[in-house]
């Protein structure tokens, strides 16, 4: 009775967190988790730049035609059956029609304030005699152009040429496609181009998935139309990540599969109970709830990283009910679930307290994700070992005995590492031989942080997007210069730096050219300092007046000009004022909001000596060149560099938990050697071999050595009573064979992520079972003796 | 800032020249002349243009060669007092000035593309659309006529008041445009070739990538 009440209880329970968490759970994965998020304005800066930019959210859709007109046409219906998504923030499929007029009413009353971006030096030389008369000439050439008669309309008011100069800037600003009606086309024609950029992060794969559905949805209806003649194909961050995760998603299910069958067949072959088999899997499943629960309730999200990496580690806790199941199973009669429970509950605290603090490190980086894996470690630990001890034994009952098969494994097991006893001192040298190989290799290590050792990229996807950005733009999109500052006006200020700076670089060669906010706007103090240097030039009006009359002008005609300078200067154009705009689209691509900073970017063309731009920069405040694959580089070796910390602050934490244990050297290094040794020598192993290991190499090492820290204390706590060490070798085994078929399988993954998780996860946890005897080797007693109490 | 006011010019000029020369040699009517445009060959002029700006106080005289080739070509090339040319390939809109600059694609501006949509309008000789465009006055006294064109659309009224065109017989003396400020524009043509068979060579180096509208 009491038996189903709990059972009931339990169920309730699961309900209930179940309800909670399904509909908050996301599998998607956020990059600014595993972005630092301190310890520096740069990384934070480059991380906001990666990932909530318009450039990580924008798209570019080209659809492929036998002919310019099918490519107008499909272009525009394309765009017509996306425009309006809700997944859009913006969709543009040609040029504003209204952007001459927008760019006369924001800039034609401040021309003046964007004379010139060194007015000092070349004002006083415009406004001179000579430069004055000079002006006029051609001016009066241009008067005679195809373009006069649209120049005459402003030149009154504008004999400088300011905003025409203006305009010029701007055209650098602006898409270079071709345009048919409204339409922009790829210089063959034959290419309709389409730019987007979705409101979520291109990142956030499940906001990306629906609507990469959709466009190829709307897509097939176009190109249906056109009697399927058409193709599309599209550049942008979102494909790359969708297509990981599906490719990963569709390794996984036949690997979790497999996974499944194999650990169900190990444990029913052990136990040779179904009833025992779902109550090994109990405290796993149960942890992993309580842990998202209180993960959720905790951080309000949890990432799609987080889960996967704590879940797996979870998955390893599956030690402790078959520890329990072993123990009881292998117990006298008359001892009751729950004292065996109790009996085993040092051993069991103890490797879970281990294993707690072998993650616990990862709290102290500055990675959100690494915290949040580090939180759902420790709770989840902590919430399967109280489990296993409090819930479990009341599901046991107190008449199971193990199968005999599994009995004489046990045993045998058990003697072959007894066997091992008299060979102490040769496992002990091969043990200190094996470390110091070990170690000695380790300076030759060679870790290999690239993203795409992580995850290569599909080549095909690689050459469709490197089409699409070749049709549409020159500019690089991996590179770009940042300026940042304390408000959008010293952001500006400082851009106007990187202008003057990159346009040197262009005139040694180091740069083909440069798409830059200046070309929109100044910082005010310039914009001031052009008044104030046209305002410095006594009678400037009546000095205009009498040179463009020499030039054959009438001076009355330039009334406008004079009543401009007498009128004072008009307000400065601000950031805020150009994005609030009708004109802000063109500049929202180049302005990184970062909290109260900000940021604005340059658009690189042509880059040719990437150090000699670097130089350039260099001694601006506030300005770095980005370079996006080394960023991300970075990103990675800061991963790779937090979680080897983690593994020596981790092993640190866990022979302190021991020695309080123990209170022993010798019985604190006899659990603690063997995991560390296998540490040691996968990462020899990789050095020797010449193999690059990376993230998720050393992340899995961590994992490995958490469970096999494990089997040295399980080893060490049942050395002394023939029983408990023949279920506890027992037990070893099944463990470290289900881990071998839950995550060795991993191995057999195209995806170099899984396959790096699945070959350390397999060979090292094979690798400590094999070593595991080393631990009673080490403890240099007698064998452990029969308990007459206990082998009754 | 967009030579709209010089395609009106350079365009009109092409297709009454064209016009001129392949319909009646003294058309009496609108539709004549209409319907000799969409039979025109290629055209060659030499043009006179005075410019009377209120801005200047005196005229600017430019001299150069106009080519037309059915149908959608035509370029409009400035020889004196400053070398430029401006070059229509179908929706290929260009031009280049004596600086040796890169030339200017005005093919995505929308008043270029305003004006183009327009000059195929009266190429294909399609009257109703054409008055739809334009208010269009037709006078002739044979064998003088005399074509006025007063846009509708409103980007094109913002600039441009009228277009005149007069001619005698098959050939087009003189075009006028009054732009809205008063500034008047006078083209006067000489030299007409009306029926000019353009040979491919010329025709790449008039209208050819790179050299398209070549200032020399």
């Amino acid at each position: 009775m009491r038996k189903l009440a709990l059972a009931a209880a339990l169920l309730l329970a699961a309900a209930a967190m179940l309800a909670y968490v399904a509909p908050r759970i996301e599998f998607g994965t956020d990059i600014a988790s595993f972005l630092p998020d301190s310890g520096g304005d740069e990384s934070v800066l480059l991380s906001r730049l990666l990932r909530d930019t318009e450039l990580s959210r924008t798209m570019i859709l080209s659809v492929g035609a036998p002919d310019e007109a099918t490519a107008v046409a499909s272009g525009r219906a394309l765009g017509e059956a996306l425009r309006g998504h809700p997944g859009l923030a913006w969709l543009r499929s040609g040029p504003d029609p209204e952007l001459p007029r927008q760019v006369y009413e924001l800039y034609f009353p401040r021309r003046l304030l964007f004379l010139s971006d060194a007015p000092e030096r070349e004002i006083p030389a415009l406004v001179s005699e000579d430069g004055l008369r000079e002006r006029a000439r051609q001016l009066r050439q241009d008067l005679a152009s195809p373009a006069g008669t649209l120049l005459a309309e402003v030149a009154a008011a504008d004999p400088l040429g300011a905003f025409r100069a203006l305009l010029e800037r701007m055209r650098g600003a602006q898409s270079t496609l071709r345009v048919e009606q409204g339409q922009f086309l790829a210089g063959d024609g034959r290419h309709a181009i389409l730019f987007l950029a979705t409101r979520a992060s291109g990142f956030d794969t499940a906001a990306q998935k629906p609507l990469l559905r959709d466009i190829a949805a709307a897509f097939a209806q176009v190109d249906a139309a056109h009697g399927g003649a058409l193709e599309l194909e599209q550049s942008g961050l979102a494909r790359y990540v969708v297509a990981g995760e599906q490719r990963a998603q569709g390794d996984a299910l036949w690997i979790a599969s497999l996974s499944f069958l194999g650990v169900g067949a190990i444990l029913l072959g052990t136990l040779r109970s179904a009833g025992s088999l779902a109550l090994t899997l109990l405290p796993g499943v149960f942890g992993i709830l309580i842990t998202t629960t209180v993960g959720l309730l905790y951080y309000g999200r949890l990432d799609g990283l987080t889960l996967a990496f704590g879940t797996t580690l979870l998955g390893l806790t599956i030690d402790y009910p078959i520890h329990l199941l072993n123990h009881h199973a292998m117990s006298p009669l008359h001892e009751s679930a729950r004292a065996v429970a109790r009996r085993i509950a040092p051993s069991l605290g103890l490797a879970a307290g281990t294993t707690a603090a072998s993650y616990a490190g990862l709290a102290a980086t500055s990675l959100p994700g690494f915290r949040q894996i580090a939180f759902f470690s420790v709770v989840g630990v902590a919430a399967t070992f109280a489990f296993t001890l409090l819930v479990l034994p009341a599901f046991l009952s107190d008449a199971r005995r193990l199968p005999e098969g599994s009995r004489r494994a046990a045993a045998a097991f058990a003697g072959a590492v007894l066997g091992l006893e008299p060979r102490r001192r040769m496992l002990t040298l091969f043990a200190i031989g094996l470390a110091l190989a070990s170690l000695a290799a380790l300076p030759k290590i060679r870790w290999q942080d690239e993203l795409s050792a992580l995850s290569a990229p599909d080549p095909a996807l690689v050459a469709e997007d490197q089409r699409v950005r070749g049709r549409v733009s020159p500019f690089d999109g991996n590179r770009f210069a940042v300026a940042v500052g304390a408000d959008a006006d010293e952001a500006v200020a400082r851009n106007d730096l990187v202008y003057e700076a990159l346009r040197s670089s262009i005139e040694r060669g180091e740069l083909e050219g440069v798409r830059s906010l200046h070309d929109l706007i100044w910082s005010p103090d310039l914009q001031d300092r052009n008044w104030r240097a046209l305002a410095a030039t006594p009678d400037l009006a009546g000095r205009v007046e009498r040179a463009f009359a020499a030039e054959g002008f009438r001076p009355e005609a330039l009334r406008p000009f004079r009543e401009a300078l007498a009128a004072g200067p008009p307000a400065p154009l601000r950031l805020g004022e150009l994005r609030a705009s009708e004109l802000g689209g063109l500049a929202g691509p180049m302005i990184l909001d970062l909290g109260e900073r900000t940021g604005v970017v340059t658009l690189l063309r042509g880059l040719d000596d990437l150090e000699a731009v670097e130089r350039a920069l260099a001694a601006l405040p506030g300005v770095r060149l980005f370079d996006q694959q080394s960023f991300v580089t970075g990103v990675y070796r800061e991963f790779r560099d937090a979680t080897v910390r983690q593994m020596l602050l981790g092993s640190g934490l866990v022979l302190g938990v021991l020695l309080l244990r123990y209170r022993s050297l010798r019985l604190s290094l006899a659990a603690f050697l063997p995991s560390t040794l296998v540490a040691l020598a996968m990462l020899g192993s990789f050095a020797l071999l010449g193999l690059r290991p990376n993230l998720l190499h050393a992340m899995s090492i961590v994992l490995v050595t958490g469970q096999g820290s494990d089997y040295g204390i399980f080893v060490v706590d049942s050395a002394d009573r023939a029983r408990d060490f023949r279920a506890t070798m027992l037990s070893l085994v099944v463990s470290c064979f289900t881990t071998l078929c839950a995550y060795g399988t991993l191995a057999l993954s195209e995806e170099p992520a899984l396959r790096a998780i699945g070959l350390v996860t397999g060979c090292g946890i094979l690798c400590c079972l094999l070593l595991s005897p080393l631990s009673f080797v080490l403890l240099a007693r007698r064998p452990p003796q029969p308990d007459p109490e206990h082998d009754a | 800032m967009r030579p709209l006011g010089a395609f009106a010019r350079g365009a009109a000029a092409c297709l009454l020249l064209a016009g001129a020369a392949a319909a009646d040699p003294s058309p009496a009517t609108l539709e004549a002349l209409m319907a000799g445009m969409a039979r025109a060959a290629g055209v060659r002029a030499e043009y006179r243009e005075v410019k009377e700006m209120a801005l200047l106080s005196a005229p600017i005289e430019t001299r150069g060669v106009l080519h037309f080739i059915p149908p959608d070509r035509m370029l409009r090339r400035t020889l004196e007092p400053q070398v430029s040319a401006l070059l229509v390939d179908g929706r290929r809109v260009e031009y280049r000035d004596a600086s040796g600059s890169a030339p200017v694609d005005l093919s995505a501006d929308p008043s270029a593309r305003e004006f183009i949509d327009n000059f195929t309008t009266i190429f294909r000789g399609d009257l109703p659309a054409l008055r739809e465009k334009y208010e269009v006055r037709f006078e002739a006294e044979p064998p003088r006529w005399r074509l006025v064109l007063e846009p509708r659309d409103a980007l094109l009224r913002r600039f441009v008041a009228s277009l005149t065109l007069e001619g005698e017989g098959e050939t087009m003396r003189e075009m006028r445009m009054v732009e809205q400020d008063g500034d008047r524009t006078t083209t006067h043509f000489g030299r007409v070739e009306t029926d000019h068979a353009y040979t491919a060579q010329e025709i790449h180096e008039l209208f050819g990538s790179g050299e398209a509208g070549g200032t020399q």
